[in-house]
């Protein structure tokens, strides 16, 4: 969505999304007594939430992912995230990321960022369940 | 519900089957379950022959997708299994042609109980759950006994394990990496890891090779069967184990390290009670990363695969975030595993 289709909304994205969870929690969800539509109902407010965290999520980050990517690469993408992740895939697979520590160690960070990126989006309780460490030592 | 000129053929079957002078089958209900095959609980009654009497039976239907075992190897593999000792349901009867129901289908004695790794997860105790988890590596154990050298001859047609078959877990994992629209930095480097990392194994033996929660049913604490031996194969025997442990099928309760049933220690405990042998603990720690990053594989399928109706659309959606989750599992996990090396 650009600036300028934003300028065309009353209220922001996430605020649409968080009045549509409101009603399908507080009213049509809570009218459902079958257990399988009640399953669905809160499935469908876990992928609202979820969307609303990409929505809202930090530009700062995506874009931090791809800087590590081009430093990782040493090219330049011009901005493009997906064409980034597509050469690193490729490059890891090829085994052509330099074996040295200081290279493993910089993959190894880039991927752990962005994988904690992504799940914190779609489910931080995990992230923060596995940080805790205290469930289980693995 | 099924037609009643199916039905009836199936009772006949069933009466030939059993050597039985008169037999007759009801349907009791469709088990759910498994979108590929249809499952349909009978109950069978024969007059005459070694069968006579009552009996609560299951037509397992063979899948028509081509990407599942046929109905004669499945029985080949169930009979094997079920002669080694595991509880297993006990199959009985393979319907090979077709001509019955209009596929082939096998005829199993119905394990009842419960499945739902949440359902047994709330109603076990700490306890309970160790004598489970126990109770679970001991029926591997069992199942570990088939050796690939020592094979009946009915199990010939698996595929035995050569010194290729790393290259070949890689290509296919790469097939469908390929296959998935989004490039998979993480999943690529914990891939090149496993090749990298994978332990030799001198001794296959049947493995489960999708033995997790939900793949076995109980009765209370009390386990009535191990389920889903479609995917049996020739392989380490601490892969299933490590499936078994892995984080990702531990559902709601993590700190339960065997399957979200009970203890590791009880679930190895077990194992080497049958066996005789002690547990390989690293090796089993490799095969719960392999774990993760097949349940991610996966979760990256699902997402990807157009599906029929808006409530599938959604469930597969969800499913695919799992993808998330198995990325940082193996991440932190790899780093733990070589950790523990070096120190």
């Amino acid at each position: 969505m650009t600036a300028d289709q934003r300028s065309l909304l009353t209220a922001s994205p996430a605020d649409l999304i968080d009045a549509s969870r409101d009603v399908l929690r507080t009213r049509l969800a809570a009218a459902l007594t079958e257990e399988g539509d009640k399953a669905l109902a809160q499935m469908a407010l876990r992928a609202l939430a979820v969307g609303r965290a990409e929505l809202t999520a930090d530009p700062a980050i995506a874009a931090r992912e791809l800087a590590e990517i081009e430093a990782l690469l040493g090219r330049d993408f011009a901005g493009d995230a997906l064409a980034a992740r597509r050469a690193l895939a490729a490059e890891i697979r090829a085994r052509r990321i330099p074996s040295d520590a200081a290279s493993a160690v910089r993959l190894r960070d880039h991927l752990l960022n962005a994988a904690a990126h992504r799940l914190r989006l779609s489910n931080p309780k995990y992230m923060t369940r596995r940080q805790r460490r205290a469930e289980s030592s693995y | 519900m099924l037609p009643r000129d199916t039905l009836k053929a199936i009772g006949d079957f069933l009466r030939r089957a059993a050597g039985a002078e008169r037999g007759e089958a009801v349907a009791v209900q469709r088990l759910p379950g498994d979108t590929a095959r249809e499952h349909w609980l009978l109950r069978a009654d024969f007059s005459g022959g070694p069968y006579a009497g009552r009996h609560h039976l299951v037509l397992r239907g063979e899948a028509d997708d081509g990407t599942h075992l046929g109905s004669a190897a499945e029985m080949a593999i169930r009979s094997a299994v079920f002669q080694a000792g595991v509880t297993t349901p006990e199959p009985l009867w393979v319907e090979e042609s077709g001509a019955v129901i209009g596929r082939p289908f096998l005829i199993l004695r119905h394990a009842g109980g419960e499945a739902d790794p949440a359902r047994i997860q709330a109603d076990l105790s700490e306890e309970q759950g160790d004598r489970l988890a126990f109770r679970l590596g001991q029926e591997l154990a069992r199942l570990h006994r088939i050796a690939m050298d020592q094979a009946p001859e009915a199990l010939a047609f698996l595929p035995r394990r050569g010194a290729d078959w790393i290259a070949q877990r890689v290509q296919i994992a790469r097939g469908i990496l390929d296959s998935v629209a989004e490039p998979q930095p993480c999943f690529e480097w914990a891939l090149n890891w496993l090749a990298d990392h994978a332990p030799d194994v001198a001794q296959p033996v049947l493995s489960h090779r999708d033995f997790r929660s939900g793949k076995f049913v109980v009765d209370g604490d009390n386990l009535v069967g191990i389920l889903d031996l479609e995917q049996v194969g020739w392989g380490d025997p601490m892969e299933d184990l490590g499936s078994f442990c892995a984080r990702c099928w531990r559902h709601g309760l993590p700190a339960r390290e065997a399957g979200g049933i009970g203890s590791r220690e009880a679930f190895y405990d077990g194992y080497k009670d049958v066996s005789g042998q002690a547990v390989d603990d690293r090796r089993v720690r490799f095969w719960e990363i392999a774990a993760a990053f097949r349940s991610g594989l996966h979760a990256l399928q699902l997402r990807a695969r157009s599906a029929a109706t808006a409530e599938q659309a959604l469930r597969d959606l969800l499913a695919g975030l799992r993808k998330d989750e198995a990325e940082y599992d193996m991440l932190l996990d790899i780093e733990r595993y070589e950790a523990e090396k070096s120190s």
